[in-house]
């Protein structure tokens, strides 16, 4: 019997039926897998591993996708965190605070004690209270990338923050550090600086990270009329806490800049390994 | 003595906040149904917390998690009797399609996991992180603990049984990605080996 004559010939697909049947695979091999868009998330890729993904985002619109359904979904569990840790309480209780010295750390409780540490990757969203938001874009040394996860960032890198908002105004962006110092992030004037309304507005100005490490939240807000700046990174620099989502809403009503909101997000920085 | 985390709950916090969105979204793609995945989440860090002291740092975390809810959701496949149903629908409609027209992502994945209940624990792993989390051969050796010529021959072995169990003929002619040369030259003198048997 020839070839031809087989009982059993795969029918003429390219790939044959079977391969057909289980090509799950949505991604070119050149792609990036879940499995490393996860240790950008979790804070386990190295600075230039997130820096190639990062790279290879920008120029792939599957992976792209692939890595905002990430983020969103993550958000979704973020947002349901509390039941789930009540929950996994009420199983298995957790140590008391003022027994864990006298108990071995652990390798895991040790390197957890370690990523709690400033240099975890943040969500990129903490709060937002008036209809705007602000991308943030890092540039390594190519074109910027888009942060999806709040993976850490490291010295020299270009963090560049694109605005999405239904209405225009005038805006600013201020940091704050763990250690409370307050810096200007936008714009490089005194005053606000004024924003058109759009999707992906690209700001004026880009800040390149300094060699300090820690997580910093980025406080921005978009007045009707302008405002000094200074004046909201004052307003940052007095708040309790560390400026957490948990923190009261700034008031902007002493501003005199009309009706403003507030957009919160936070980045983490870490150095280079 | 009931177990207690040896973990702090600013460190559990952490532990959900950091690993719990990859282990909803895995749980969610093995199993494919919300609840079942949900459920699988909080049994894979109940069993983290109780467990955590066998961590050994050799690896990271996420290493740990992936491989723990890997096995977890590949027990309730096995565990779950509708698969077996399941597994003569799949077979017949493979005949009647004959693979002329390319099935949605949702129903292939229904199938994948239909035949991951039924392999060997080992070839399911490595499937579920080639099929699932979309992981090239040399992630999955890194992961696993194996070399990337394990990996290659266990994902052909895996599509092998999946062959036998889904009745489809032992070689329809397709390729593996091969681990390297030397594995796609034996993948590929073994698959002349079945033809030339077949012909006998």
């Amino acid at each position: 019997m020839t070839g031809d004559d087989q009982p059993f010939a795969p029918p003429p697909v390219p790939g044959g039926h079977f391969e057909a049947f289980f090509a799950t695979r949505r991604r070119s091999d050149a792609c990036i897998s879940d499995w490393a868009l996860d240790q950008v998330a979790t804070g386990e890729a190295t600075t230039a591993q997130a820096h190639a993904i990062r790279a290879h985002l920008a120029g792939c619109a599957a992976c792209a996708q692939a890595a905002r359904a990430h983020a969103e979904a993550a958000e979704a569990f973020v947002a349901g965190l509390d039941k789930r840790v009540e929950a996994a309480l009420t199983a298995v209780p957790p140590v008391p605070v003022r027994r864990r010295a006298a108990m071995a750390a652990g390798a895991f409780a040790a390197a957890l004690g370690a990523w709690a540490l400033l240099a975890r990757p943040v969500p990129p969203v903490t709060r937002s209270k008036g209809g705007f938001s602000l991308v943030t874009y890092v540039q390594a040394g190519g074109a910027p990338a888009r942060l999806y996860f709040g993976e850490p960032l490291g010295p020299g890198d270009r963090v560049q923050f694109r605005y999405h908002g239904d209405r225009a105004g005038f805006l600013a962006a201020v940091s704050r550090a763990s250690d409370g110092t307050v810096s200007v992030f936008y714009p490089l004037g005194e005053h606000a600086a004024v924003v058109s309304a759009g999707r992906d507005v690209q700001l004026a100005s880009a800040v390149e990270l300094d060699a300090s490490t820690g997580r910093e939240v980025v406080v921005a807000v978009r007045c009707e009329r302008a405002f000094p700046v200074a004046a909201l990174a004052e307003m940052v620099r007095r708040e309790p806490g560390d400026a957490r989502s948990s923190a009261p809403v700034l008031p902007l009503d002493s501003l005199n800049a009309g009706a403003c909101a507030e957009f919160r997000t936070a980045i983490a920085k870490a150095s280079t390994p | 003595m009931a177990v207690r985390a040896a973990l702090d709950r600013r460190e559990i916090e952490t532990l959900f906040r950091t690993y719990g969105p990859l282990v909803r979204r895995r749980a969610r793609s093995i199993l494919g149904d919300e609840a079942e995945a949900e459920d699988a989440t909080q049994e894979v860090f109940v069993r983290v917390l109780a467990s955590v002291r066998e961590f050994r740092g050799e690896s990271q975390p996420s290493t740990w998690l992936y491989r723990i809810t890997t096995n977890l959701c590949l027990n309730r496949l096995r565990d779950g009797k509708r698969h077996r149903g399941r597994l003569e629908t799949v077979a017949k409609t493979i005949e009647v399609d004959a693979g002329q027209v390319r099935r949605p992502a949702g129903e292939t994945r229904s199938t994948l996991r239909t035949v991951l209940a039924r392999v060997a624990e080992d070839l399911a792993q490595v499937a579920v992180y080639y099929h699932v989390d979309e992981m090239d051969q040399e992630e999955i050796a890194a992961l696993t603990g194996v070399s990337r010529r394990t990996v290659g021959y266990r994902l052909e072995r895996f599509r092998d049984e999946a062959r036998r169990i889904l009745g489809l003929p032992p070689d329809s002619g397709a390729e593996l990605p091969a681990a390297d040369e030397s594995v796609a030259a034996s993948a590929s003198q073994r698959s002349q080996k079945r033809r030339s048997q077949s012909r006998a």
